[in-house]
């Protein structure tokens, strides 16, 4: 259960991906800075998917051995006591809580880090619930259960709540090194336990499918369903990023660098340590406000308009600006990008620049070097974590911005590092694998994953040549970073 | 369509890339003009040249076509004037033979020839000709022609700047404009002769050089020749006239002190007319075409081509066409809507490094302060006003040097745009007019008729002739904003400087 829709994966038994389906579901704003869904629109596209996947591979839905959901981080249900939502899902991206994550982070701030290892922001549940508390105390009133989106997906499956670890860290009420439910958060919050949902496993069988859900869903009733997790914590479990060292760099409308580490190193303000699916390890997180997005800025800077004419029938743009950048030689002929165009994790002053700009630069040198310089900023939070001592040895690159291979190795060779691109990550497919080490299919969470990938994986090898030279123009890009400070400020004031 | 016995007059262009012919009637209401692309050669990098002769057949034969669309007689002509590139010359033989081709201004062979002047006598360059030495003006060219064409050096009995060659095909008469000498940096600026200390320095002999006269002169007649292959009468007066860039300013009405002209083409100048020079190593200074007058240009790299640059990468070329002038409309109609600031965006226009004030051909281009919000059309707007600040700095280092700008006259390419022109004129809080006809040929053609007598003086042929079609006053209030932003401006483009130098020695290094 994403962000944008639901996906659905369908495994063999031998890890082979058979189907999947999507279905998009809306976000709606119903004041600016408000981002809510309407449960009715999951179970639609839960149900809508279920039905293409299966049709799409023909299987006997008899077949099905079990199930598991992921869904998106922080977003939460509150039912009554008939389990009926109170109100709309507020989703992860809404920035509604200004005023009580302020509040946390002036009276609570350094115990809630130090209980759960991470800052007090909008994005997260707590704040999100204690403005549902403050703005519309009729309803909390009446709240007798939170539900984490997977966990009310689930529900509306087997009849049955609670919640996994990784979705407890995200509410910012789960006291991270004793794995329980924090009373001390929940007291200078205002929140009654009794609401919080009991916490197990990922790969726990936690309920059926029930008659109820059965004819919703069209599909047998008594299926087997595991508690499932969050979506980043299926993501990694199907990319193979499951022991110390191994991790992944994801491209997507935001780029991510997230690694498996024996240890949390959590660092206020920029990097974030949450449970990994592996119960001894940790998954340590940094992050780009901008990565696949300055992409698509681009291409509607380039290329918008003309798209919608008929002489560019059937021209896949994306393909064509790949095409030009892998022709245009390393480095962009000096023409250097500054991408962050939606300010940095820690200062949302911070613009986008191009700069050496030349009279020879075209829309190829352009296209170029938003690539590096995105590349250069994935390369500063490769840097963050390894500049505090974790260990990075086995990357996988995943994410739409992963899906060419000019890109990939632009990063490779920036970062000097290996990459392998594995052909499925998707939560979904994690999701699967859950389920079936949930019924013994999978001998462990090792085995699952190492099926999936075992025949797709490319790798892309860092050119020496190249990544020296990157590293020069890597000195000047991070000139840019300290020189327009005071440019970077005075033109938001002047916004 | 010629009207009852209306008489013309002619004025002859040599531009960079194009050659132009102007008839404009007497009493200033029909103007044509037309033109035929010039050949631009370059047999080595850095070396542009042109064939003398080529300018000749453009004119002959352009002659003979506006005769035909005007359905005019020889005779209806009254009087004809040259003008053309200045700094670009013709070296002929004793026979008035043409030695070689003509080297353009745009040529850039004489870097070490500079350097060499301006290490020895570059104090002395500006005290008796007001400039120091660069690849544009004659006299280091002539020096790398000493150097490395010696024999052509030791044939050469006369010298031509590009309007004297064609003057002299016409009319058999050897001479040049005041303006074009001085663009030769072999004139001694304050007493108006050529400088025979400054010719010692090449070893040039002063005998090659021709009579200094004004340029609203009769120089001479159409001689017979001429009149048989370009149709125009034998007898027709032929006035000097004077290099380009001085007429274009005289022919937008340009005559009083404190006017400016500002070009917005593929360079820019501004150019402010003045009672003096004010001789300076940042700054150029000629002569204006009405005696007496001065004035005073600062140079910068940036302009049009930018805007073109830009043009380019952010459009498509349609698959059946390459990209037109209307997608310069188009550029400016989608930008009505964006407001001053361009949402908090800096364009930096250096896309060939930057002249005026900062002598850098280090410094590069930039855009500074994207965010995903910002679309083309911001972009655009971030160029006008970009460009408009770099104009703003020119503005700038003029007034520093004490000369004041009173209006701006605005022309070139970039003048065709409405909302570039409101820019323009907010940010340096000057009105901005935008002349009717910007042709130098037309300005050549108005001094054609001051040379006759048609029109009493130089500003009595503007009074009548020059039309203004566009005015825009500056608004107190985008004024304000501009400041603001134009500090920010500058001061970006100073803490970008060790990065633009740091990019080009890398670029070196490689």
């Amino acid at each position: 259960m994403g962000s944008g829709g639901c996906k659905v994966a369908i495994l063999d038994s031998e890890g082979n991906v058979v189907s999947s389906a999507y279905q998009e579901y809306q976000t709606n704003h119903p004041h600016p800075g408000w981002d809510e869904q309407d449960p009715c629109s999951w179970t639609k596209a839960l149900a809508s998917v279920i039905g293409s996947a299966t049709v799409k591979c023909g299987i006997n839905k008899n077949n099905i051995r079990a199930m598991a959901l992921s869904g998106a981080t922080h977003g939460f249900i509150l039912t009554d006591h008939k389990g009926i939502p109170l109100r709309p899902c507020i989703i992860w991206t809404d920035s509604r809580s200004t005023k009580q994550a302020r509040r946390l982070n002036d009276q609570y701030g350094d115990d809630i880090f130090r209980i759960t290892l991470h800052q007090p922001n909008v994005h997260w549940t707590l704040p999100q619930l204690m403005w549902v508390m403050d703005n519309e105390p009729h309803l909390f009133k009446k709240a007798n259960k939170l539900m984490m989106v997977k966990d009310y997906m689930r529900y509306i499956l087997t009849g049955t709540c609670g919640t996994d670890w990784m979705d407890a860290h995200g509410t910012l009420l789960f006291d991270v090194p004793r794995r329980q439910w924090s009373d001390e958060i929940c007291k200078f919050a205002g929140i009654e336990k009794e609401i919080l949902p009991e916490v197990s496993a990922p790969t726990k069988i936690v309920g059926m499918v029930t008659e109820e859900a059965a004819s919703i869903f069209n599909l047998p009733a008594g299926i087997p369903v595991a508690m499932g997790t969050t979506d980043q914590a299926a993501e990694a479990l199907a990319s193979g990023a499951l022991s110390p060292g191994q991790g992944i760099i994801k491209l997507a409308t935001a780029g991510n660098v997230a690694i498996v580490s024996h240890e949390p190193h959590p660092r206020k303000p920029d990097i974030y340590a949450y449970y990994h699916i592996i119960p001894e390890y940790w998954y340590v997180l940094t992050g780009t406000v901008c990565c696949a997005e300055c992409y698509r800025w681009l291409r509607d800077l380039l290329y918008a308009g003309e798209l919608y004419k008929p002489e560019y029938e059937g021209f896949n743009v994306y393909e064509a600006m790949d095409h030009l950048a892998s022709n245009q030689s390393v480095g962009s002929e000096r023409l250097i990008f500054y991408p962050h165009l939606n300010g940095t994790l820690s200062d949302p002053s911070h613009r986008g620049v191009f700069c050496g700009i030349g009279k020879n630069h075209g829309k190829a040198h352009f296209i170029r070097a938003v690539l590096e310089g995105v590349a250069f900023s994935i390369y500063d939070c490769i840097q963050a974590l390894e500049n505090i001592n974790v260990k990075i040895n086995d990357l996988m690159i995943i994410g739409g911005g992963a899906k060419g291979n000019c890109w990939p190795q632009i990063i490779c060779d920036v970062s000097g590092k290996k990459l392998q691109r594995p052909s499925f990550s998707d939560s979904s497919v994690g999701s699967a694998i859950l389920a079936g080490v949930a019924v013994g299919i999978f001998s462990n969470i090792y085995e699952g994953a190492r099926l999936i990938n075992r025949n797709c994986r490319k790798e892309f090898i860092p050119n020496i040549k190249n990544n020296q030279f990157y590293m020069e123009i890597y000195q000047i890009y991070k000139k840019i970073e300290t020189s327009l400070q005071e440019s970077f400020t005075r033109l938001s004031q002047l916004n | 369509m010629k009207v009852l016995n209306k008489k013309y007059l002619l004025g002859a262009d040599i531009g960079t890339s194009q050659f132009k012919l102007t008839a404009v009637s007497e009493d200033g209401n029909d103007v044509l003009t037309i033109s035929k692309e010039l050949i631009t050669k370059y047999p080595m990098p850095g070396w542009s040249e042109q064939d003398p002769e080529g300018w000749y057949n453009s004119f002959v034969e352009l002659c003979k076509t506006i005769l035909l669309k005007l359905n005019l007689k020889a005779e209806d002509i009254a009087a004809i004037c040259v003008t053309g590139t200045a700094h670009t010359f013709v070296l002929l033989d004793s026979s008035d033979r043409v030695l070689r081709p003509a080297i353009l201004w745009t040529d850039q062979r004489s870097y070490e020839e500079v350097k060499w002047l301006n290490d020895n006598y570059g104090h002395r360059l500006i005290k008796l000709a007001y400039h120091q030495a660069n690849p544009t003006w004659t006299l280091p060219q002539l020096l790398w022609i000493n150097k490395n064409e010696p024999e052509i050096y030791d044939k050469a009995n006369k010298i031509m700047m590009a309007s004297d060659y064609l003057r002299f095909r016409i009319s058999n008469v050897w001479v040049t404009s005041c303006i074009d000498a001085l663009g030769t940096l072999m004139m001694d600026a304050e007493r108006r002769e050529w400088s025979a200390e400054i010719c010692n320095y090449i070893n040039w002999p002063m005998t090659r050089l021709p009579k200094i006269v004004f340029p609203k002169t009769v120089a001479g007649e159409v001689s017979k020749e001429a009149s048989f292959s370009c149709g125009l009468r034998e007898g027709t007066p032929v006035i000097t006239g004077a290099s380009d860039t001085a007429i274009e300013d005289y022919g937008v009405g340009a005559v009083n002190p404190q006017q400016c002209v500002i070009k917005l083409a593929t360079a820019g100048n501004v150019n402010v007319m003045n009672d003096r020079a004010y001789p300076s190593s940042v700054l150029f200074n000629y002569y204006h075409v009405i005696p007496g007058l001065w004035y005073t240009a600062a140079a910068t790299n940036s302009c049009a081509s930018a805007h073109r640059w830009l043009r380019d990468l952010i459009y498509q070329p349609e698959r059946k066409n390459s990209l037109g002038p209307e997608t310069f409309a188009q550029m400016d109609q989608s930008t009505q809507s964006i407001p001053i600031g361009s949402g908090g965006l800096l364009f930096h226009p250096y896309l060939l490094g930057e002249r005026t004030p900062y002598w850098d051909p280090f410094l590069r281009a930039s855009f500074v302060g994207l965010t995903m919000r910002h679309r083309r059309e911001h972009l655009i707007r971030a160029l006008y006003e970009g460009i408009a600040f770099s104009l703003r700095d020119c503005y700038e280092s003029l007034l520093k040097e004490g000369i004041k700008m009173a209006e701006v006259r605005l022309i070139g390419g970039g003048s065709k745009s409405i909302l570039w022109s409101r820019i323009v004129s907010d940010v340096l809080g000057l009105e901005v007019l935008k002349p009717a006809m910007d042709d130098a040929g037309f300005g050549a053609a108005l001094l054609a008729g001051v040379g006759v007598g048609i029109f009493q003086n130089e500003r009595d042929a503007v009074q009548k002739c020059v039309k203004i079609i566009r005015s825009d006053k500056p608004n107190k209030v985008n004024m304000d904003k501009y400041f603001s932003l134009y500090t920010l401006y500058k001061k970006t483009q100073s803490l970008l400087v060790e990065i633009n130098h740091s990019l080009c020695k890398f670029e070196n290094s490689q």
